[in-house]
């Protein structure tokens, strides 16, 4: 830290992803308030420890240090909010009047898509983010995450089956 | 294989990361099986709907001045120089002088005790950067006298580095650095996998005020005044022991 002319390089290589960090922070906070605490947090962090970056993507880099912040936020905030652990903002997807063979995922609104992913688990939201969202591959999100892969393969695995079935409006079990 | 096989195939099979013999396998599942074709599909659509506008939330204007203006603050922070040490000791002077001695706290005095846990808080955070970012010494030495003659002219006083081989803590070495904005020497020593620092300030209330104790992220912090110095030792190391190792400090110091 305080090398002349690092404050700019920070900028120039790590900057361009806060949209990326806000995301992922707001997905996990699940509002905005918190995710800008988060991501304001682990911007500086990053700034702090920018000497430890040892190149390779900054982004990846940026979020490993978005979540590590997030969990550290959320571990101290848990005792106080406790709408993680609950059945939190228990969804009311349109879904009861489909048929149950008819799985018509399209017609849900954006909205609706946005309900059904916040109210994943938080470690099958955040592979389905890092995924979805930034493309990352097994073993990018394997690092980030800090599991296997298999861990990331199987969590992936249930978080779409999981939103497939609140979009489907089945609350268990597949309809195949 | 079945569909319960196929379903944990199904999504590294979207993802592109299988290999070409399970890829050719779910294919063929998938060539007789109108279901899983049909959850291939869906998690297709799911893929699809995650693209559409607004579900990429992105950072506002406002957050992003905001970060920009903190870091350059932060910036501004870490770049300034190091003050002579006849500036600091003006320096606190002048504050003591501004603030005007009703300000000031007494010893024993509410304020005194708040002051001390601003001190421990500073000291934690300060020993979580320096061991986050790997850097606890500016000059590696077990060499008591060769650290101690490092910091003589660095501060407006010389911190006591005390020998503690014979209680089992290896000297690290020492580092020159900052508590609450006043300058500080932070001595390291090492028991078997714990680390305990000790900072050394120019004391807010020269005199001798006997051990006391805080708890903060983990961190277990003994401190004491001698003569014109404070002390704050910081371990993760259990409390009991860190006290025993403080007292004999303290008598060392």
């Amino acid at each position: 830290m305080g090398t002349p002319g690092q404050l700019g390089q920070f900028e120039q290589t790590v900057l361009p992803h806060l949209d990326a960090a806000y995301n992922l922070a707001r997905w996990l906070t699940r509002n905005d308030q918190d995710a800008e605490d988060v991501v304001q947090e682990a911007v500086l962090r990053a700034f702090r420890f920018y000497g430890t970056f040892q190149g390779g993507e900054a982004r990846h880099w940026l979020l490993k240090i978005v979540r590590n912040t997030f969990y550290t936020w959320y571990d101290k905030n848990r005792r106080h909010n406790q709408t993680e652990t609950l059945g939190d903002e228990a969804m009311q997807v349109p879904g009861n009047e489909l048929g149950p063979d008819e799985v018509l995922l399209k017609e849900h609104s954006a909205q609706v898509v946005q309900d059904a992913i916040r109210t994943l688990p938080m470690e099958f939201r955040e592979v389905l983010l890092l995924r979805e969202f930034e493309g990352y591959s097994y073993k990018e999100i394997a690092d980030i995450v800090e599991v296997p892969i298999g861990t990331v393969m199987s969590r992936l695995s249930r978080a779409r089956q999981q939103l497939r079935n609140r979009l489907s409006g089945t609350a268990t079990g597949v309809v195949v | 294989m079945n569909c319960q096989e196929l379903e944990a195939l199904l999504s590294p099979y979207l993802d592109g990361e299988l290999d070409a013999a399970q890829r050719r396998s779910v294919d063929e599942h998938l060539k007789d099986c109108a279901g899983c074709r049909r959850q291939l599909e869906d998690y297709q659509i799911l893929s699809a709907a995650l693209e559409a506008p607004g579900m990429r939330l992105a950072a506002s204007d406002t957050l992003k001045q905001r970060i920009k203006n903190q870091l350059r603050e932060a910036d501004a922070r870490s770049n300034r120089p190091q003050w002579p040490r006849w500036a600091a000791a003006a320096a606190v002077a002048v504050l003591v002088v501004g603030m005007g001695w009703t300000f000031l706290p007494h010893p024993g005095a509410p304020g005194a005790e708040d002051e001390d846990d601003v001190m421990v808080d500073a000291a934690v955070d300060q020993q979580e950067h320096a061991v986050t970012a790997a850097h606890l010494t500016d000059l590696a030495s077990g060499d008591a006298a060769e650290v101690q003659a490092w910091f003589k002219g660095k501060l407006a006083y010389t911190p006591p580095v005390p020998d503690l081989k014979a209680q089992g803590y290896e000297l690290v070495g020492g580092r020159l650095d900052e508590v609450h904005g006043q300058p500080a020497a932070a001595l390291t020593y090492k028991h078997d996998a714990d680390y305990v620092t000790v900072f050394v300030c120019s004391a807010q209330k020269p005199g001798d005020k006997d051990l006391d104790t805080d708890t903060d992220d983990d961190y277990h912090v003994v401190y004491w005044t001698k003569g014109s110095m404070s002390f704050w030792m910081i371990s993760k190391l259990d409390p009991a022991a860190l006290k025993t190792l403080a007292a004999g400090l303290q008598q060392a110091s």
